[in-house]
Order: structure tokens, then C-alpha cells, then sequence
């Protein structure tokens, strides 16, 4: 199940399902309809969970200086975390909504940054998704299980059946 | 400035040769990779200067009297005998040679038995006179009262970076007019960030003073009390951009928190451009990155990175110099985050992917 965005493409290769959740053309497989909602890039169902997918490539090649200036302070004001934050909040309820929200649901984040930077941005996210990082007795079940960022060589050196590339210079979705 | 050092047989180094920038230098390695070591053998060799300075006549015997005490007194080895320091297992002699600026250079040995260093090589070093500065792990300014008096009575478990950076720190102000522009402005900027400044009492009484009250300096944060030894070195002129020598800093992040740390290198940076070269030791990635970031090479900045590593097969103490902290080959501070990656997604995932 090779599924892409822009430039990076993942290969679920023991998907059960998988789609790009944010298809907004109408006349396509998938449309999601609802524009006014958040939406995370892919949603991959494996045997043992759903998985939520959100790409951002500021390290293409093609990436532009203004795009990149936007993206950083995003990143510094946190922008960047809480609009990661809502895309799985808001593909949650929609998934919920289909009834399929019954595995566990894990959201990696693939972020072409530094290694050093991830694991801060992953956990800024996490704290942006209810609970907020606060214990709630009464909680029966999690909302999300691993939230997490990753770049190329951290995603593909943690889920090696999940294989991200870069395709070649004229590739996209 | 300090040009270049070469160590061999020397405490953990079999042959280690670095090339220092004239601006900035940054030392990263995992622990016992001799980080400290070499940033304290440099600052050793950069010793020549204050002896001629002190006695412009001094003959080679007095100088490698000099030197010995000084290298026993800064390395503090196990029986205070320099044959504690050469490497375990080797036969040969060890060596420390450095040059600096203007052709300057100093060589010399020592094997087991050894009272004192002998003369290798000698070229120009009397005319090396600008005065290094080395700031050491912890912070003074909370024990700097008594302490140089104490020092040179008592057998104190301090090595000699302690009471250099104490005298230094207790000289007296510059004149306003000598004060260089930017070290007034880094003082200032140390002092806005503070919320007030340290003064300098004399005998090392320091006290913080803000725009109303006065405090013991104890009571001060350490990342505080850090900062000021920098201001403080600056106001002294002990650190004089474009006259002094070297400023050795190990582990500037201890204690710093990490917004202090943006500003730290916003100074370092300023101060490199204004003439002053800086050689530090540090483990923190959020220093490294703050110099990845706000350097800037149309100001003529020059971070080169020296990553120390022991190699896999002889176990020997090796050393990658790049200008690029990206093209670091393995780093041990990018490894340690991508184990914290890897960790979270086995807690969290198990086998989910693999």
C-alpha cells in the first residue's frame, strides 16, 4: 500500500487498508467533505491498530525560503504543534464517526527536521491532545497511543516495513 | 591565538593533532574522550605568555619549572608526578606541543620518572604573550571569598583553572575608556537578562546588586552566577576581544538554562568577530545548535566543530574537525535523540511496523 505526499511516499507493506484521508475532490474514492474540518494526510489500518500520518517536508529540495521562513515560526510559536494537534483531533471524530475508531490509534508525525528537534515537536503535539498530559481517572481508553515525529531516517529506521522515499524530482501525490 | 596543538601519549591520548579556527571552536565527544584534557593541555601551553610577562628574562630552566607546576597544578594527577599523566602501556615519551600565532611554538616531553618537562622544541615562544582565560565547569563567584588565600595555603582539591579564574575575577575594573564596545554591550545584556549585576568587592566578595536591593551572590541562580563570571571577565578585561588570548569555556551549558544559553552565544559569536578566540568543551546540543543558527558567514563567522571518539577497533581517542556541525559523521548528542525516538516507539508500539 504505497501511499504519497508530494516528494515522500510510505509503502504500508502489511496495511490492511490505507487512504489518503484528506482527498477533497469529489468525484475521487474517499472524499472527505468537509472542509471545514482539520485533516491528517493517510490513515492506515495494520491488524493491531490504525495509524494517522501527517507529512511536512520543509527538507525537500524544492522547498522555498518563504515557505521555509513560515514553516519555522510556526515551529518557534507553536502554531506548528497545535495545527498538528487538531488534525488528529478533528480525523479522530470523523473516524469516529465511520465507526472505525475501534483499535488503537497511533499518530507519527513525518517531519523532515533535524533528529534533535523531533522529539520535542512530538511532545509538544502529544501535550496538545486531550488529556493534555493530565491524568483523568476517568478515562476508560486513550485517544491517541504513540505520538510521535519522525524524519526519513529515524521513520524508516523504526518501522522498516513501512519504507519512506523520496521520489524522484518530478514525483507527487 | 593558539594555532594548533598536538598531544601524544598523553594521559587518554595516543597521537591527537587539532587544528584550532582563529574564531570559534567548538569540542564535543562522549564522556572520556578527554574533552577536558585537551582544552586543559592548550590552556597549559598558553602558559608561556603570563611567565615572560611576569619576568621578560626568564631563562628556559625557570620556564619548564614554570610549565611543570603549572601542568601538575592544572591536571592534578594521582601523586602529583608527572609520569601519572603519560599513557598507560606505551614506552615513549610523552608530548605536548602547541603553536600559536606569529610563528610561536613550544614543545616538550616527559617520560615515567620525570621531575620535570624537558625542552623539545622552543621557536618565538617568549613573544607569545597574550594571556589565555580559562572558565572551568562550575561556576566561583559562590566560593570566590577567601578562596585564592586558601588555595595556595591548603592542599585544596580545586585544580589551578579555580584560582586563575579567581584572580581574574578580582581584578580591578578597567578604565571606561579601554572598555571595548562590545564587552560593554555584552555586560549590558548580561545585566538586563539578571535583572541586576554582580560587584566586585575585592578579596572575592561579591555581591548582586539590583536597582533597589543588594544580595549576597549565594542567593543568586547558578546560571546567573555563571553569566557574571563572563561580565565580570569583560568589565576586568581579563577578556579584552582582539588582545587577550584564547577564551577556554568548558561546558559553558552547565547550569544555563536554555534561554541564557541563546544569549551565551550570541556574545561568543560577538566577541569572535571583534578578534577573540574561543575554544569550548560541551555535551549540550541546544548550544550547538544556537551556534548552527545564528552564526553568520557574510560576519566573517567561523564555528569549526571538533568531535573527539574512541575508535571502535583500537580504542584510541581520534578527532574530526568540520565547519559544518551537520557533517559531523556521529554525533553522540543527535545518537542519544534518536534512542529516546526509538525507545518511545518500542514503549508505545512494540513490534507495530517492524
Amino acid at each position: 500500500m504505497k501511499l504519497s505526499e508530494r516528494d515522500l511516499q510510505i509503502d504500508f507493506t502489511n496495511a490492511v487498508n490505507g487512504f489518503v484521508f484528506d482527498q477533497m475532490k469529489p468525484d475521487l474514492p474517499d472524499f472527505h467533505g468537509v472542509a471545514e474540518m482539520h485533516r491528517v494526510d493517510f490513515v492506515v489500518e495494520v491488524e493491531e491498530a490504525f495509524v494517522f500520518v501527517e507529512v511536512k517536508d520543509p527538507g525537500s529540495p524544492k522547498a522555498r525560503p518563504e515557505g521555509l521562513a513560515k514553516f519555522h515560526g510556526e515551529l518557534e510559536d507553536g502554531t506548528l504543534s497545535s495545527t498538528f494537534a487538531s488534525k488528529f483531533i478533528d480525523t479522530f471524530l470523523y473516524r469516529w464517526a465511520e465507526k472505525e475508531t475501534a483499535k488503537p490509534i497511533h499518530y507519527l508525525n513525518l517531519v523532515t527536521l533535524d533528529a534533535e528537534l523531533l522529539p520535542n515537536l512530538g511532545d509538544e503535539i502529544a501535550g496538545k491532545i486531550p488529556p493534555m498530559g493530565k491524568s483523568v481517572p476517568r478515562w476508560k481508553r486513550q485517544l491517541v497511543g504513540n505520538c510521535q515525529v519522525f524524519n526519513i531516517e529515524t521513520w524508516n529506521e523504526n518501522f522498516p516495513k513501512w519504507p519512506v522515499t523520496r521520489l524522484p524530482a518530478t514525483g507527487g501525490a | 591565538m593558539i594555532t594548533g596543538l598536538e598531544l601524544t601519549n598523553f594521559t587518554a591520548f595516543k597521537n591527537l593533532a587539532i587544528d584550532f579556527s582563529p574564531k570559534i571552536n567548538v569540542i564535543i565527544g562522549e564522556n572520556s574522550t578527554g574533552k577536558t584534557l585537551l582544552l586543559k593541555a592548550a590552556y597549559t601551553l598558553c602558559g608561556g605568555g603570563p611567565i615572560f610577562k611576569k619576568k621578560p628574562d626568564t631563562d628556559q630552566d625557570e620556564l619548564l619549572k614554570a610549565l611543570t607546576t603549572n601542568l601538575l597544578r592544572v591536571f592534578l594527577p594521582l601523586d602529583e608526578t608527572l609520569g601519572k599523566m603519560r599513557r598507560h602501556g606505551v614506552t615513549e615519551n610523552a608530548q605536548l606541543q602547541a603553536q600559536f600565532s606569529q610563528g610561536s611554538q613550544v614543545a616538550v616531553s616527559f617520560h615515567t620518572n620525570s621531575k620535570g618537562l624537558a625542552l623539545q622544541e622552543m621557536a618565538n615562544y617568549e613573544n607569545y604573550q597574550d594571556e589565555a582565560v580559562f572558565i572551568p565547569t562550575k561556576e566561583v563567584l559562590s566560593f570566590m571569598k577567601g578562596f585564592s588565600s586558601l588555595y595556595e595555603k591548603y592542599g585544596l582539591s580545586f585544580d589551578q583553572t579555580y584560582q586563575d579564574i579567581c584572580l581574574l575575577l578580582d581584578l580591578p575594573n578597567v578604565r571606561p575608556e579601554i572598555l571595548h564596545e562590545k564587552s560593554a554591550w555584552a555586560i549590558g545584556e548580561i545585566e538586563s537578562i539578571c535583572g541586576g549585576r554582580f560587584v566586585f568587592h575585592g578579596g572575592g566578595r561579591v555581591t548582586f546588586k539590583t536597582k533597589d536591593n543588594e544580595y549576597s551572590a549565594n542567593a543568586m541562580a547558578e546560571g546567573f552566577r555563571k553569566m557574571g563570571m563572563l561580565a565580570r571577565l569583560l568589565e576586568t578585561g581579563a577578556l579584552q576581544p582582539g588582545s587577550t588570548g584564547p577564551l577556554f569555556w568548558d561546558e559553558p551549558e552547565s547550569n544555563i538554562n536554555p534561554k541564557l544559553m541563546r544569549l551565551l552565544v550570541e556574545i561568543l559569536l560577538e566577541l569572535s568577530r571583534n578578534g577573540q578566540q574561543i575554544i569550548l568543551a560541551t555535551h549540550e546540543y541546544v548550544l550547538l545548535k544556537w551556534f548552527d543558527l545564528l552564526m553568520d558567514e557574510k560576519l566573517g563567522d567561523e564555528v569549526r566543530f571538533h568531535r573527539l571518539y574512541k575508535d571502535p577497533e583500537s580504542g584510541e581517542v581520534k578527532i574530526e574537525s568540520v565547519e559544518d556541525y551537520q557533517a559531523i559523521s556521529s554525533n553522540s548528542i543527535a545518537d542519544t535523540f534518536n534512542e529516546l525516538t526509538k525507545e518511545q516507539v518500542s514503549k508505545k508500539m512494540g513490534s507495530l511496523g517492524k
